[in-house]
Order: structure tokens, then C-alpha cells, then sequence
């Protein structure tokens, strides 16, 4: 009743409440004190009772559903910045910053407010850039974070830069740690911060064309200095996360259904299904977001060679299998492999390592009791240490679970699809990489799947049927594809 | 007790309220019914108008899901797509399309039609039939980046794209790929499909000297799928890829400005 005196709270709902107390009235003095009464009146605290707690349910849903849609606004506005940055246009990028704003970019300081932000865009090149001009910035694996009360948010996300200017390439890459705000509905960037990992000449790659981050600009000087000081490769930087852990800091979702007496009156046994219903459908979309953060915070963590933080997004019996290398089962054993099998915990400082881990193209299905999921994923990598780079390509086709509440990783399975050094490419070199003799320490099963990498031909089964049709895929047709000999894959 | 909490608010403060709008005679008839005992607050015909608001209330929470989902699903759509031709998985990606869809790539032109677009799909990934990539090639194409917005009435959504591709065959040829997607799509009998597929290449650099070498194209720039299988309408936009300066129009507004 509390809603309605306060959404409605007008002469209307006076007089109503009037009548409503009269007819109760009259209702009660014409009745005899008899168990009856007792009965209609403890149905009726009841009846009161359902409705109140429907209307919180339906409140719970309304909440959840907003903070989702404010999610699905900011991945939108971000990935419209990087649409904007690519073709130079710095007034419509411009447009997207809150009035106070800050922006800062690797090692050239913070500017504030939208006008200064403008120009400061500008330092990339002219409006509109020049032919041969590329400043492509795709805004990649975001992992976005909307405060409780909707007014604010947070995200990282990534960029592989390419760029060209007067005929030399470059690659780069680097992290966004941004936030948001929500002005009258309209989300807008408070600050965006990109932390380079690195930019390196496009001929000779990260490891041996590693280029200095650029300091404050002389021409337009910044309003503040960088907040962080770092070096990008060879040097090591972690950018902070706006997040804790997904799986170890995450606080479990709670079953929300609504459950009246079971005599409840048709009226609301028809609310109470459809407020469950719609908390249900929320709820499996929120798993959704949160699926995806665990396998994008998964790539992140890898980056940096934070194994521990890997370990602990696996269920106890959650397993890893990946290069064709065996299965680990808990996390335990996969902190072991990780650390024996890939190097110590923490990225090396000492010889500039990289091993970018990228996750992109998610495709998250979660059942419909909302228990289990599965999820296919494209791990794009940059890899190497020292003076060579390397890059890789692999399919990921994971289980994940909610255990009390918590989603985690139950399976997580990769196929290699191609390993190639820097220098060359995929049309000179392929790295094996499912050797499952050739690590340490041993698996607690073998390898689910023994196949070959590129330039052979594999693909990991598709967890799900074609969206259109609704039928599996067929297997591979063995005439098309390949066996590689071992020998070709020497490198040339 | 906290439904009990609950009515009793809500008597004193619509008694309040009765005072100040003068209706005595119903602020009466309250206090007589709270001496005679707990206001029966849920009296089926009294609560019809909260029932009524909190279906209604139900109803545009779950319009509001089903747009979330919608987007997912075209999402979903647009990366398996993605998927699919990685591996050579042509007659599934030409499964995704709507039967009157069409597929445009760079200036080759329209093609119409899942028969047309599934040819033009295992052209563009070398003509191999498939489903599977032969030895030695790799084609990954990956979808990235999505601007996705269902239109109000939930039967058809835009999408923007980019794709990032890793293209070549082992010791004979390695390149790389960019360029943006304007896609349309359409709800048919609950299934999304792409309707319009757009594909504007920014380029195909090789390897070796990357995207900054590239050199303006001249006349007429049609891949070798497009001349090989001539499209069956001419293109809608007509424009030079990197290194010239050119912007794939944008289905939506800047999400701050609006314009």
C-alpha cells in the first residue's frame, strides 16, 4: 500500500481509501465474530504481504535492468569513440566527454574540460586526416562496471593501434581504464586514461622497433602532468583495475522468486509467475555480463602472467586444457601448470616480455536454467620476449558454472589455430604448439583432442546449433582440409 | 508485522492528507474502520489498480529485457558469422542471411540472395567448397567492435563492425585485413537474421610492408572474387579505400550530441 499513497498520494486515492475502509467497514461489522473473520482477515495481511513483495521484486528487476541497459550505452559510446578517433573526426569524439572531463594518453598528461580535450585529440593529425594517414584505435574486450546507484561507471578496455603516416606503419597497444557518468540519461565519458603497452615501427615489430612513449606536448602543454609514471616495452607496466577479482571478490546472486501460500488467489498467482518470469530473464542476462567479464578479466590477468588471479576463476573441479597440453584439474593445478609450464608470477621486467592474450568475439550462451553456460572465444596474441615478437591465434570453447551464487570457469578448452613469429608472419613460420609430450609438470588427463595447428586445419566444435537454422554444423569435410607433416613446420 | 507496519503508514498519511483536501468524511470513515480493526488492505477489489500498474509495470520491464536480448542476439548472429567463414564454413554463414538478403562488398557491388552470397563467400575465402580450409591457409576474420540498435518495434536492428583479418598461405602469401561493416538486420518468426550486409574494406596490406606502403587504388578497384563473379547490382557507394581518407557513413546519431 506504501507505493500506491505514494505514487498516487492525491484526493483520488484519499477518497478511494475512504471508500475502501468504509466498504471494509461495513464488511467487518456485518460479519460475526467467527473463525471466518479471523481467517479473511490473516488473507488478507497475506494478500498484503504477496503485493508488497512482488512490488519489491518487480523493483529489483526494474534496478537490474537499468544498470544492464546503462552497459549496453557505454560499451556503445565507447565503441563510437573509436569509430570517431579512426577517421580523425576530434569534434564528434569531443562531443562525448563531460564538460569537465579529463583525458590523458600514455605519458602526455591529463587535459580537462571538453574544449581542451578537442584539441588535444587533434595532436593525433588534422580533422578528418590526411591520405595515408591511418589512426585506426578498435575498442576492444571491455569489462564495464555500473555504481549500484546508475549515476557512474567504470571500464577497461583495450585497443590494438594501427597506424600510418608519411609511408611508415606502426603497431600499438594498450589499455583504457575510463570512466562515465550519467547526465539526465545520457552517459558521457568523465575521463578517459589509455595506458600504452607499447608502439613499435611496423617493419620490425614489438621486441626490436619498440618506440618511447612521447612526453607532455610543448605545442598544446597538458593542465596537469601524467598521473602515473611508467615506460612502455621493454618496459612493464600494469594499468590498475577498476574491478576486484570476478570470481574470488564477487558478491553471489541470491534466488530472488516470490513465493506466496499456496492458496494465494488467482489474481496474484498470475503476478507472482509473471514478476518471476521477468526476474529470471534478468537475471540470465546479467549472467551473461558476467561470463563475459570473467573470460575477458581471464585475458587480461594472462597479459600481465597474474596466475594466481587465473587460478582463481576455476571452480574446485573446474578444468584447463589448452595447447593440446592435457588437462588440469582445480585451481591448483592449473597455478602449477601456469607457473611451470608458462613462467613465474608477474610479468618479466628483465627481458620485456609481452604476451598480449586478447579475448574477442564472445559468444555466451547460458542455459536456460541459468546454471551452467558455455562460450566461444577468439584469443588474439602478441607474444615474445626479448628481440623477438611472435603472434597467435586461438579459438576458445569454454564451460563456465554458478556455484552458490558465483560464476566460474568449470571448463576452459583452447585450440591453437596459428603460432608465427613476427618476422615473416604466418607465410614464413608456424610454431607447433600441441605438443603434449613436450612440457612440464604432467597433466592429470591427457589431452581431450589431439589435432595440428596452422598451416594444418582444425576448428574446435561449435557449442552451439547455427542461430538461424537451428541445426549443428557438420563436421569438416576431411577433403578440404590438410594434415601437416612435422617437417613443414620448420620455419622457412 | 511488516505488512502490518505498512498499512498503518499508510492510514496516517492519507489521513493527513484527507485533512488537507477537506474529505472529513472519508478520514471518518477510516479512523471508525482502524477502531474496528486491521484495515484490509488487500480487499480484491481495492489492490485492482496496484495489480493492474505492477502488470503494466512487468510488461515494459520485459520490453526493455527483450531489446537487451535482441541486441544479444544480433550480436551473436554477426560473430558466428565470423566464425563460420573463419573455417571455411560457407553454406552455414549463407544460412544466417534472410532469403531476400543482399551482400555488399567494397565497390564489387550486391549480391542477392543466399544462394549468390554463398557463392561469393567461398570465392572471397578461395573458392575451396568446404565446410574446412585446405592445408596451408589461414582466413581469420574477426568482428569486433559492435554499435548494435534494435529499432523501437523489435523487428529489425543496425549494426556497425569492424573486422580485423589475418589472411595468407603458409610460404606462399600473408596479409592483413581492415575494414568496417554497416549491417542491417531482421526479425523473422522470432529468428534474427542479416538482412543487408555491408562490408567496406579499408584494406588488404601484405605482410610484409604493412598498410603504410599501400598506394592509392586506380579506376575501377574490384577484388578478383568480385571480377570472377560479377555482383548482380552495382554498388551503392562508391568510394577508394586507405591510404585516401574515407568515412563508411554511420547508421546512428553521436550518442551524446544526437546529431
Amino acid at each position: 500500500m506504501t507505493y500506491r499513497s505514494r505514487s498516487a498520494g492525491t484526493l483520488a486515492a484519499c477518497i478511494l481509501g475512504g471508500a475502501l475502509a468504509l466498504g471494509a467497514s461495513a464488511a467487518t461489522t456485518a460479519a460475526t465474530a467467527t473463525a471466518a473473520t479471523t481467517t479473511a482477515a490473516a488473507s488478507a495481511e497475506e494478500r498484503s504481504l504477496e503485493i508488497r513483495q512482488l512490488r519489491e521484486s518487480v523493483a529489483r528487476s526494474a534496478q537490474a535492468l537499468a544498470l544492464l541497459t546503462s552497459h549496453e550505452q557505454i560499451e556503445r559510446l565507447q565503441a563510437a569513440y573509436g569509430y570517431y578517433i579512426d577517421k580523425g573526426l576530434w569534434d564528434s569524439a569531443a562531443a562525448l566527454f563531460s564538460r569537465h572531463a579529463t583525458y590523458e594518453y600514455g605519458q602526455r598528461g591529463v587535459y580537462v574540460g571538453r574544449a581542451h580535450i578537442r584539441k588535444a585529440l587533434a595532436l593525433m593529425g588534422p580533422e578528418g586526416l590526411e591520405q595515408g594517414e591511418l589512426n585506426d584505435y578498435p575498442m576492444l574486450q571491455p569489462i564495464i562496471d555500473v555504481a549500484p546507484d546508475n549515476r557512474t561507471a567504470k571500464a577497461r578496455w583495450r585497443s590494438d593501434v594501427m597506424l600510418a603516416k608519411d609511408g611508415k606503419g606502426q603497431w600499438g597497444e594498450g589499455e583504457y581504464e575510463n570512466e562515465y557518468v550519467n547526465e539526465d540519461g545520457i552517459w558521457k565519458i568523465s575521463k578517459l586514461h589509455f595506458y600504452v603497452t607499447f608502439f613499435a615501427d611496423y617493419e620490425r615489430g614489438w621486441g626490436a622497433g619498440d618506440i618511447p612513449l612521447a612526453g607532455p606536448s610543448v605545442a598544446l602543454p597538458p593542465d596537469r602532468p601524467p598521473t602515473e609514471i611508467y615506460r612502455s616495452l621493454p618496459g612493464i607496466y600494469v594499468p590498475p583495475y577498476h574491478y576486484g577479482n570476478p570470481v574470488a571478490a564477487a558478491v553471489p546472486s541470491i534466488e530472488q522468486d516470490v513465493q506466496g501460500p499456496a492458496d494465494l488467489p488467482a489474481d496474484l498467482v498470475a503476478l507472482q509467475a509473471s514478476a518471476n518470469a521477468l526476474a529470471h530473464r534478468v537475471e540470465l542476462l546479467e549472467d551473461r555480463a558476467q561470463i563475459e567479464k570473467i573470460q575477458r578479466a581471464y585475458g587480461y590477468y594472462v597479459d600481465k602472467a597474474q596466475w594466481p588471479d587465473v587460478a582463481q576463476l576455476f571452480a574446485a573441479d573446474g578444468t584447463y586444457e589448452i595447447g593440446g597440453r592435457g588437462i588440469f584439474i582445480g585451481p591448483k593445478r592449473v597455478l602449477e601448470y601456469l607457473v611451470t609450464g608458462l613462467g613465474p608470477i608477474g610479468i618479466s621486467t628483465r627481458t620485456g616480455q609481452l604476451l598480449n592474450h586478447q579475448q574477442f568475439q564472445g559468444i555466451v550462451d547460458v542455459a536456460p536454467d541459468g546454471k551452467t553456460a558455455q562460450g566461444r572465444w577468439t584469443a588474439f596474441i602478441m607474444g615474445g620476449s626479448g628481440r623477438t615478437g611472435l603472434w597467435g591465434d586461438a579459438l576458445y570453447e569454454n564451460t563456465y558454472v554458478k556455484e552458490s551464487g558465483i560464476w566460474k570457469f568449470k571448463t576452459v578448452r583452447a585450440a591453437f589455430n596459428m603460432y608465427a613469429p613476427y618476422q615473416g608472419g604466418w607465410r614464413d613460420g608456424a610454431v607447433p604448439n600441441t605438443r603434449p609430450d613436450s612440457f612440464l609438470p604432467p597433466p592429470d588427463l591427457p589431452p581431450s583432442q589431439l589435432y595440428l595447428t596452422y598451416p594444418s586445419f582444425y576448428v574446435l566444435p561449435f557449442h552451439y546449433p547455427n542461430p538461424v537454422t537451428g541445426r549443428p554444423a557438420p563436421p569438416p569435410n576431411p577433403a578440404a582440409g590438410g594434415v601437416a607433416p612435422m617437417s613443414l613446420y620448420a620455419p622457412r | 508485522m511488516a505488512a502490518r507496519a505498512g498499512t498503518d503508514q499508510y492510514t496516517v498519511r492519507t489521513a493527513l492528507r484527507c485533512r488537507q483536501l477537506y474529505t472529513l468524511v472519508a478520514c471518518v470513515a477510516l479512523v471508525a474502520a482502524m477502531a474496528v480493526g486491521p484495515v484490509s488492505a488487500g480487499a480484491p477489489d481495492s489492490d485492482a489498480r496496484i495489480l493492474a500498474r505492477l502488470q503494466a509495470r512487468i510488461a515494459a520491464l520485459n520490453a526493455q529485457a527483450a531489446r537487451i536480448e535482441d541486441a544479444d542476439a544480433v550480436r551473436k548472429l554477426q560473430r558466428a558469422y565470423g566464425y563460420y567463414i573463419d573455417k571455411g564454413y560457407w553454406g552455414e554463414a549463407a544460412a544466417l542471411f534472410a532469403d531476400d538478403a543482399t551482400m555488399e562488398i567494397g565497390v564489387d557491388g550486391v549480391y542477392v540472395g543466399q544462394a549468390r552470397i554463398r557463392e561469393r563467400l567461398m570465392l572471397d575465402g578461395g573458392g575451396n567448397p568446404g565446410p574446412g580450409l585446405p592445408f596451408g591457409q589461414i582466413y581469420h576474420r574477426m568482428q569486433l567492435q559492435p554499435v548494435v540498435d534494435v529499432a523501437p518495434d523489435g523487428a529489425t536492428a543496425k549494426g556497425r563492425w569492424r573486422e580485423i583479418a589475418l589472411l595468407g598461405h603458409y610460404h606462399q602469401d600473408a596479409e592483413w585485413g581492415a575494414g568496417v561493416y554497416e549491417n542491417e538486420y531482421v526479425k523473422q518468426h522470432g529468428v534474427w537474421k542479416i538482412w543487408k550486409l555491408h562490408y567496406y574494406p579499408s584494406f588488404l596490406a601484405p605482410y610484409d610492408s604493412g598498410w603504410a606502403k599501400l598506394k592509392p587504388v586506380t579506376g575501377d578497384w574490384k577484388s578478383a572474387a568480385g571480377e570472377a563473379l560479377p555482383a548482380d547490382r552495382p554498388p551503392t557507394v562508391r568510394y577508394e579505400p586507405f591510404p585516401a581518407t574515407f568515412t563508411p557513413p554511420f547508421h546512428y546519431q553521436n550518442p551524446v550530441s544526437g546529431r
